[in-house]
This record gives structure tokens, C-alpha cells and sequence, in this order.
């Protein structure tokens, strides 16, 4: 189905309209600490490369992911909504879209932002790759985290129908994820679990060796955007299942 | 804020169960457990691995305090985000209006909110706790665990889920619960679990909601308990008192917040 046809510029507006605020203050609410912390961090001995880095790997992924766990389930209008020809469907594919867009759009400009200031650093090797191709591989720190986190809240909130438990179980993925880095790491089954191995793993990256960077860096990558895929597929499965929704709602 | 008992039995029970018979607050438990449990998965860190060498060098109530400080570490993730949609969720069913007209005070009703929804979320977490005591009792082959077990969870965690629950019904007033779970979460990232000296944190101070001047003052561990990655902070008696008393405290005046905002936005009305 093409984009154009699924959807309308007036309901695109109107899903924003809806959707402002939340979409709005949260990267505003993650910017203001982050500021902080390295103004802090400029006069610590952490680098605030590595803060700005962490903000664009781990904080705009978990920030998309929450909203997608937190808007997809739940709709205040969602019994009338189902009496209309337009179906839920669409318009929850719509939503999730246009929040991972938006925060898509936030971290290509933040890591933009950090290359063209110097402050991103790549393997050595990556000096001989094409730009084309070390283009990507920068874009594949913030898409991976962002793009599974996004589908995995889909799926849960959908699963789970409920906003407390899918923002709850989201972050508690995100927060396990950063505090067991070493036990992922070193364990080979559970090594595609790995969201954030830029900032806790490979920082510096100008030091990392070609093999290091390919087993905890590039392989996990793709696992992760794999998964993505599995998951969306899934959510879009359950999203099919709308009237089940109406029993979420009044669960909460 | 004036409480009448009755009312607050009535509102504890009635919270209590609601939360109670949540599926997602079972839900969110055990997939948060089974996650926990895989990522426990390297050689070094297992489970049994962990306690039966503990066992070896302590004694049996420090190793169910150094349990409860382990459950307190991560779970009450689970319990402040689920509690963070308690509050809305009068608002968007519309019975808070419908409760004002009922001859008890806002106060009253919130205390049972508080004290009933926390208490039904920290069920399955106290059950969680409540298997790894079993398997500790085990491996001990002394079933004085059991009974043990009880104090040490109410000591170690609950002046904590007192403190992060009061904050998650307060600060739901006035912001959206997605946000405010974003922020719980990464608050208890920086503010709990985060023990680097370099970066100003609650982490080390007495606001420290895992429990940990209390485990150190009160059940002697000390900062090699932490394992690979020591924390070089050490607890007197009298600091996990002061701990347990100022976690308490500041969730009662974040309650009293709570009553007097909600007081002042209907006045506003």
C-alpha cells in the first residue's frame, strides 16, 4: 500500500494535533538533563561525547519505545473508532509510524549534529570504507536500539493492553539491558540482546579491534534489526485483533 | 488531612483488590523475572551459584538480607511504573468526582489508594522473594529462613516501595504517567543504581530507596557483599534508622502534597 494512499495529509495532521505534546516534551524533557550532564560531565573525566553519544543511542530509542508501548493500546475513542470504515488497524500503523519518524528524525539530526562537530568517533578501519557505507553504519547506532525497543513496545502494549505495564516492562528491558551489559556481552545466546554496545562496550571506537567490533557491534546489529522485523510482524497480527482492545481498556 | 479508619480499611481493601486482580501486574512480574533470570544465566552469577558461596562465608540472615537488597535493586522498577497509572485512572473513569460526594475526605481515600495498590504490586514481588528464600533455605538445609525472611523483606524493602509508591501517585497528578514512568525509570537508573563517585546522585545518600544504609547498618553486609564491583560505602545503625525514617517521612509529605494540589486544582474548578 503506498504511503500517499494510507494516508491523508489532514488526518496526518490530525494524528499530530492529537499527539503534540507527548511527542514534543519528551525529547525536550531527555534534552534539558542531557545538557546538564555534560556540562557536568565537561569538568568529570567522562567525555561529553560519550554522554551525547549515550543520549542518542540509549535515551531517544527508550523515549520512542515508551511512547509506541504507551499511545498504540490505548484510545479514549477506540469503541467509536471501530464503528468507522477507517480501521484501527491503519490508524495504529499510522501512530507507531509516525512516532518512530519523529524520533528518528531527533537522533539522524543529534548524530549528525555530533559528526560534523568531531565528536563521533569510528573504527580506524572505517577510514577506508565508502562514505556511503560509513553513512550507514553510523545510522545503525541509533536505528537498531530504536527499532527493536519501538517494535518490542508494540507488541507488548498490544499483548499486555495496558500503559503502566507496557511503559513498566519497556523499562525495565532498557534498564536491565545497561546494568548486565558484561553478563550479554560474555554470553553468546544472549549476545543479540545487546542494545547499546556503542556507548558501554566499544567507546572509544578508534580502538577497537575489526573482529571486536564485528561480534559486539556490527553481528548485533543486524540481529536486532531481524528482530525488529519478527516483532512488527507480530504487533501487526495483533493489531488485527481490535475488539480485543476494548477489553484493555477497561482492565486498566 | 484528617483519616478515618473505617473509610481507609474500605479504600486499602477495595485498591488491594482491583490491583490484585490485574492481569498485567502478574504479567509484567514474571516477564521481568524470566529476563532477569536469563541475564543471571553467566557462570558467575548465577543463582545458586552466588548463594551457596554466601552461605559458606555468612551467616544465614545476612544472606536473606543480601537476597532482599538483590529483589530491592531491580523490582521496584515494576512496582513504582505500574502504580504510576492509579491516580489517572480515577480521572479518565470519572469516579473522582463521584467520590468527593461520598462522607470521607480526599486524604483518607488516598492513603488507601496508596497503601492498598502498593501493597497488592508488592505481592508477586514478595512472592519472587519469597522462592529465592525457599532455594536459599535449601541450600542452608535450615528452614529458619522462612520465618527469617518475613522482617528482613519488611526492614530491607518496604520503607522503599512506601517512598517510590507515594511519588508515583504524587507525580501522576500533574504529569502524563508515560512520562513520568520514563522519568521513574531513569531516575532510578541515576538516582539508585548508579554508585560512581563522579556524577552527583542520590545513590549514596540516606534517600536511597534499595536499601542500602539498611543492609549495611542494620544486617552487617559490607561493601565487598557488592561482589565485582565494590561500592565503598559503609552504614552505621543509626544511619539505616535515619534512612528508614526519611524515606517514610518524605513519602508522607509527598502525600500531604498530593492532597493539598488535588485540594487546590478542585478549588480551581
Amino acid at each position: 500500500m503506498p504511503f500517499v494512499s494510507f494516508v491523508s495529509l489532514d488526518r496526518l495532521r490530525y494524528e499530530v494535533k492529537l499527539a503534540w505534546k507527548p511527542l514534543v516534551l519528551m525529547p525536550l524533557l531527555l534534552t534539558a538533563p542531557i545538557t546538564l550532564l555534560v556540562i557536568i560531565e565537561h569538568f568529570t573525566r567522562e567525555s561529553p561525547a560519550h554522554v551525547l553519544l549515550g543520549a542518542i543511542e540509549m535515551l531517544l530509542p527508550i523515549a520512542g519505545g515508551v511512547l509506541v508501548a504507551t499511545t498504540i493500546a490505548q484510545d479514549a475513542m477506540l469503541e467509536l473508532h471501530l464503528s468507522f470504515p477507517r480501521t484501527y488497524q491503519r490508524t495504529g500503523m499510522l501512530r507507531l509510524l509516525m512516532i518512530l519518524i519523529w524520533i528518528a528524525l531527533l537522533s539522524w539530526l543529534a548524530i549528525s549534529g555530533d559528526a560534523l562537530f568531531g565528536q563521533l568517533a569510528l573504527p580506524t578501519f572505517a577510514d577506508t570504507i565508502s562514505p556511503i557505507v560509513r553513512f550507514l553504519l553510523i545510522q545503525l547506532i541509533w536505528l537498531a536500539p530504536l527499532m527493536w525497543l519501538g517494535s518490542v513496545g508494540f507488541c507488548v502494549a498490544l499483548l499486555v493492553k495496558s500503559r503502566s505495564a507496557g511503559g513498566a516492562l519497556l523499562g525495565g528491558v532498557w534498564l536491565l539491558d545497561i546494568l548486565f551489559v558484561g553478563n550479554i556481552a560474555g554470553t553468546t545466546w544472549l549476545r543479540p540482546l545487546l542494545l547499546f554496545p556503542t556507548t558501554l562496550l566499544i567507546f572509544p571506537a578508534n580502538l577497537v579491534s575489526r573482529s571486536y567490533f564485528e561480534t559486539y557491534w556490527l553481528t548485533t546489529r543486524f540481529e536486532l534489526l531481524a528482530m525488529a522485523l519478527v516483532f512488527f510482524i507480530i504487533g501487526r497480527l495483533l493489531l488485527q485483533n481490535t475488539e480485543s482492545l476494548l477489553k484493555g481498556a477497561t482492565e486498566e | 488531612m484528617t483519616l478515618q479508619l473505617p473509610a481507609l480499611w474500605g479504600a486499602l481493601r477495595y485498591e488491594f483488590r482491583m490491583q490484585i486482580r490485574r492481569p498485567t501486574v502478574w504479567i509484567t512480574f514474571a516477564l521481568f523475572t524470566l529476563l532477569m533470570i536469563a541475564l543471571f544465566q553467566h557462570p558467575a552469577t548465577t543463582f545458586e551459584e552466588t548463594y551457596t558461596r554466601l552461605l559458606k562465608q555468612e551467616s544465614l540472615q545476612k544472606v536473606l538480607a543480601d537476597w532482599a537488597f538483590n529483589i530491592n535493586n531491580y523490582l521496584p522498577i515494576c512496582v513504582g511504573a505500574l502504580l504510576a497509572g492509579r491516580l489517572p485512572r480515577d480521572r479518565r473513569t470519572r469516579v473522582d468526582e463521584l467520590f468527593t460526594t461520598m462522607p470521607t475526605t480526599r486524604g483518607t481515600r488516598l492513603w488507601g489508594k496508596l497503601f492498598g495498590a502498593m501493597l497488592a504490586t508488592t505481592v508477586p514481588m514478595f512472592l519472587i522473594y519469597l522462592g529465592g528464600v525457599c532455594f536459599i533455605a535449601s541450600y542452608a538445609h535450615n528452614l529458619l529462613a522462612i520465618p527469617l525472611a518475613f522482617p528482613t523483606f519488611i526492614v530491607v524493602a518496604l520503607p522503599g516501595l512506601i517512598f517510590i509508591s507515594a511519588f508515583s501517585l504524587a507525580c501522576t497528578a500533574f504529569l502524563w504517567s508515560p512520562l513520568y514512568q520514563f522519568l521513574f525509570i531513569c531516575y532510578w537508573y541515576w538516582n539508585t543504581l548508579w554508585f560512581h563517585t563522579d556524577l552527583v546522585s542520590l545513590s549514596r545518600t540516606l534517600l536511597s530507596p534499595i536499601g542500602l544504609y539498611t543492609v549495611m547498618g542494620i544486617y552487617g553486609l559490607n561493601e565487598s557483599s557488592s561482589g565485582q564491583h565494590p561500592i565503598h560505602i559503609t552504614g552505621t545503625p543509626l544511619q539505616a534508622i535515619a534512612s528508614i525514617l526519611l524515606l517514610i517521612a518524605t513519602a508522607v509529605v509527598a502525600m500531604l502534597a498530593l492532597d493539598g494540589y488535588l485540594n487546590w486544582r478542585q478549588a480551581q474548578q
